[in-house]
């Protein structure tokens, strides 16, 4: 459906979490989607591919977890990201 | 090192939504969100509806992705309307109806309809800040659309079924209670109105809803 508005999404807020946390690369975001969503994870994967070129983001690795439990299966979160602290060149690499 | 997020990828929606949804709360008005396939009624619904309503205290909100057709066709009735053109987009998001509100006259309204781009699919992960949500299916459109495409969001996240062009019923080979037992088991609590907007047969009860729902004498 809508892939490439949520990888701006899922971009932004990676930004945003990692100039919080003085990452200076991020390696990989795993997301959890209710399995209602209708997200479709190789085009949420090319769309992320396509606009995450900065450096500091450049080849992220996403990992899409299915939920499908209860209150939660309609929802689209982002559970983690894992990166590398370097205090060093945090801010500019993704200023 | 790994970072716990929890965050909603829509979350700059959401939280567009929510001011939305205080905006029109202060004013006392509700908003309603129409979703619903091209073609499946949604204008044909407004057009009847609003002869229900007083027009002046009710706001329209027109979701197309170009042109203001539909926009004329509920304006010529009365009631004030802001086109949206998506430009290609194949949803509305909160953020588009923030900047509808802000050409509204609120201070007279009661209700904001906002009809959604024909789609099934999209718009229903974008909360618009809504009261009611509400999902257009025409009985044109073919069996076991709740189950088949699958777009069990539109019916999981809606409050009200709308089956619509029932004055057709005669000249189909549709099973419509087949179709409502399908959406009935997606959402047990879905609220269904058959009716025609054509003929305005089955208007009542939707009307007598919407009225009590959001207290409308
Ligand atoms: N027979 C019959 N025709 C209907 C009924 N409701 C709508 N129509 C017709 O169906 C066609 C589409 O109706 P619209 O109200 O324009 O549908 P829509 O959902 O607003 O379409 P889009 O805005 O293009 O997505 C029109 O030609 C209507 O006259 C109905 O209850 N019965
Ligand atoms: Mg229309």
């Amino acid at each position: 459906m809508h892939e490439l508005t949520l990888a701006s999404n899922i971009l932004n807020i990676t930004r945003r979490v990692a100039r919080e946390n003085a990452l200076s690369r991020v390696t990989r975001i795993t997301v959890k989607v209710g399995v209602w969503s209708c997200v479709n994870e190789e085009s949420l994967k090319f769309a992320l591919s396509c606009i995450a070129n900065e450096p500091w983001i450049k080849g992220v690795n996403l990992k899409v977890e299915k939920i499908g439990q209860g209150d939660t299966i309609q929802e689209m979160y982002i559970e983690s990201i894992e990166g590398e602290k370097n205090e060093d060149k945090s801010i500019k690499a993704h200023s | 090192m790994k970072i716990k997020v929890l965050k909603p990828i829509l979350e700059a929606n959401e939280s567009i939504a929510d001011e939305v949804k205080g905006i029109l709360r202060e004013k006392g008005i509700k908003l309603v969100n129409i979703i619903g396939s091209p073609g499946s009624g949604k204008t044909a619904l407004l057009e009847k509806t609003l002869a229900h309503l007083f027009p002046a205290e009710v706001g329209i909100i027109e979701g197309d992705i170009s042109t203001t057709y539909d926009a004329e066709r509920v304006y010529s009735l009365g009631a004030e309307v802001v086109q949206i053109n998506t430009q290609g987009a194949c949803h509305l998001d909160a953020n588009m109806i923030k900047e509808a509100l802000q050409n509204l006259t609120l201070d007279n309204k009661k209700i904001i309809f906002i009809e959604n781009v024909g789609n099934l699919v999209c718009p229903a992960e974008f909360r618009l800040g809504e009261d009611l949500r509400i999902i257009v299916l025409s009985l044109t459109e073919g069996e076991h659309k709740p189950l088949k495409y699958p777009y069990p969001l539109s019916f999981s996240s809606s409050q009200v079924l709308i089956v619509n062009k029932i004055d057709l019923l005669p000249h189909l080979k549709v099973d419509m209670e087949g179709i409502i037992a399908e959406a009935k088991k997606i959402n047990p609590d879905l609220k269904v109105f058959p009716l025609s907007s054509l003929t305005g047969e089955g208007f009542s009860g939707w009307i007598e809803y919407i009225k009590n729902l959001f207290c409308i004498p």
